[in-house]
């Protein structure tokens, strides 16, 4: 009993550390990991290179996963750049495998001794070093709990029944992989699997066979974990975790036969090699070979694997809306035609605006709410925003600093102008259905048509920079205050008004106004006289 | 909706009925740019049987006061019913067209 209460003591530190190393390292290279995106993955070499990077310190294919999604749907980066990440993060993560079936005690000893002064220090309140120390603890940790577990497991293979289990679950490979499965889909890593297993073969609990098969199985229980891990979302974030399974799965098919082979000495060298190598290196190595295969193979197949993930989680609507239709990281190398293509990109969003006022208005058929519609819009015109900073960044010129802040300005106002029609529409849908004799619906709806058809004329303003056009929008979009209070008192004269048709009245006369300002400011940035100064 | 066009003089007098909305409007759209390419400057639109109008309504009339505007020519409306005056109002309308009460006056107005 005392025995097995170490050896689960062994293991739950093992554990503790497996789960501070990722939270730690997560937040270390979370936003290392945003700033790089953007500049690495516009090679897939260099893509291949951070997925690496980010696998060997998150030490979770599903933390990269996540993250990947993560700037997939913040529209930092499309799915195309980021596969490579998310295929080479998996050989990323046999860093800490390789390492574990290395001796390196006395340096984690080390580590952990410098790790509790630091925090007997109080370092850890310094935001700076907290993450760094979590992840010192967490890799002493793991690696005191494995020493602890290959310690205590010595009399472990000298008992009967343990020798009975072991000869009986040797027979049934598949027993070790469904193992293998079950384990990496609890854990939902299967790097850690490969960790713990591998030290119970070193501690002869396991054979290097059932290990190895174990470590397969695992294989397939990460690609499933990956899978449960993305299956609350929809679209592209679903789509990343269906390709991530896929390349492990890919994986799988392909070594599985050779494995078969290797385990049963068909493959010329391979007992030697098993003879020259230790157990537990082997099970690294396979890990490692398992890793490579599955993330080579998906670099190959990479297209067709893309297609078929669309195909099975299409985009949302929401996240079709969200994408830049005009932005994109290579039109920066001209800052000229970078500024043209967030002008596209502001005009595409200007004339959505009508699309939001649509939502209350009668006989139209809206297939996205206003609110879903502002949402996305607001994502794209912050888009613009960083785009505009990045063309800040490329250029010293004077004509493209001066276009970057007219653009800023113009984008400062959209932003506004998606908020108050999102607004409008909220405090219109408010005052409830109306009947036709109702002042205050009689009201909404001409507000409603009005405001709809002065962004129209707006937008066709904007579009034509004609001076007629430009007079009359002027013209629509005139001071509204005293025609607004007058109105308002005018429909609390008819009668007595609860306070739902009040907050209702108030909230859309006096969102109408602002939305006719700032309308009306977002225009006289294209005048003529303005836009050659503005621009 | 109906649209009922006479001439007295130079102006065209075009009588709307019922609702001008997504449907119709392109039909007065229509209408008013055969006239204007006809060379007619000077319109009066009876709305008095006009029952409903909508952004796109309202569109069709700012694109005639545009198209006026350069060749001098005038558009005004006439027997605008409360609560179409209404949305002429809150759209801004009023200093763009000149709105009348009777027919006669507005004739009067454009010539």
């Amino acid at each position: 009993m005392a025995l097995l209460i170490d050896l689960f003591a062994g293991l739950g530190l093992s554990l503790i550390g497996v789960k501070l190393i990722a939270s730690h390292l997560i937040q270390l290279s979370g936003p290392l990991f945003k700033r790089l995106i953007d500049r690495a993955t516009q090679k897939p070499v260099n893509a291949a290179m951070l997925g690496l990077l980010s696998g060997a310190l998150t030490q979770s294919s599903g933390a990269t996963t996540i993250i990947a999604i993560s700037t997939v749907t913040a529209c930092l980066v499309d799915v195309v750049r980021i596969i490579p990440v998310v295929t080479w993060s998996n050989v990323g993560t046999s860093v800490l495998v390789i390492l574990s079936s290395i001796d390196i005690s006395h340096a984690i000893l080390l580590l952990l001794g410098m790790t509790g002064l630091a925090y007997y220090f109080d370092a850890e309140k310094m935001p700076k070093v907290r993450h760094v120390l979590g992840t010192f603890l967490g890799i002493g940790l793991l690696f005191l709990g494995l020493d602890m577990f290959i310690s205590k497991a010595a009399p472990l293979k000298s008992m009967q029944s343990v020798r009975d289990f072991l000869h009986f679950s040797a027979q049934f490979d598949i027993m070790s992989f469904a193992i293998g499965a079950a384990f990496a889909v609890v854990a939902q890593n299967s790097g850690m699997v490969t960790i713990i297993v591998a030290t119970m073969n070193t501690a002869d609990i396991l054979t290097t066979h059932q290990t190895i098969i174990i470590v397969i199985g695992a294989s397939l229980g990460s690609g499933i974990a990956t899978l449960l891990l993305t299956a609350n979302l929809t679209g592209i974030g679903r789509q990343i975790g269906y390709l991530q399974a896929a390349i492990k799965a890919l994986g799988l098919v392909v070594t599985l036969p050779l494995f078969a082979l290797w385990i049963h000495g068909l493959i010329p060298w391979s007992a030697r090699v098993a003879i020259a190598i230790d157990g537990s290196m082997q099970v690294a190595l396979v890990y490692l070979f398992m890793q490579t295969v599955s993330a080579i193979l998906g670099s190959l197949f990479q297209q067709p694997l893309i297609a078929w993930a669309a195909k099975l989680s299409p985009p949302t609507i929401e996240e079709s809306l969200e994408r830049p239709r005009y932005l994109y990281t290579e039109g920066l190398s001209d800052p000229r035609t970078a500024l043209d293509l967030v002008e596209k990109e502001q005009s595409r969003l200007f004339a959505y605006l009508p699309g939001i006022i649509d939502a209350v208005r009668p006989d139209c058929v809206v297939e996205t709410a206003p609110g879903v519609l502002a949402a996305a819009n607001l994502a794209v015109a912050q888009r613009c925003d960083q785009f505009l900073t990045e063309i800040l960044d490329t250029s010293d010129s004077r004509e493209v600093t001066v276009g970057v802040v007219g653009a800023q300005k113009r984008n400062e106002i959209l932003i506004a102008l998606i908020g108050s029609s999102r607004d409008y529409t909220a405090a219109v849908a408010s005052a409830g259905e109306r009947s036709d004799g109702d002042k205050l619906g009689r009201l909404v709806f001409a507000l409603n048509e009005s405001l709809h058809m002065i962004l129209l004329a707006a937008n066709d303003a904007v579009a034509s920079r004609d001076e007629i056009d430009m007079q009359v929008l002027f013209e629509l979009t005139s001071d509204r205050s005293t025609q607004m209070e007058q109105i308002r008192r005018q429909v609390m004269e008819v009668g007595a008004i609860n306070p739902r048709d009040h907050n209702a009245l108030y909230a859309t006369t006096t969102l109408f106004e602002r939305t006719l300002w700032l309308t009306r400011r977002y225009v006289s940035l294209f005048q003529r006289g303005q836009s050659e100064t503005e621009h | 909706m109906d649209i009922m066009e006479e001439r007295r003089g130079k102006v065209v007098l075009l009588t709307v009925k019922g609702r001008l909305d997504s449907i119709t409007s392109p039909a007065l759209e229509e209408k008013l740019l055969a006239l204007l390419s006809g060379n007619v400057r000077q319109f009066v639109l009876n709305f008095s049987a006009l029952e409903y109008i909508s952004s796109n309504g309202l569109r069709v009339l700012l694109m005639a006061v545009k198209k006026l505007r350069p060749v001098d020519g005038v558009l005004a409306l006439c027997g605008l019913q409360d609560h179409i005056r209404e949305v002429f109002d809150l759209a801004g309308f009023s200093p763009l067209f000149p709105i009348h009460d009777s027919q006669e006056t507005a004739l009067k107005h454009v010539t």
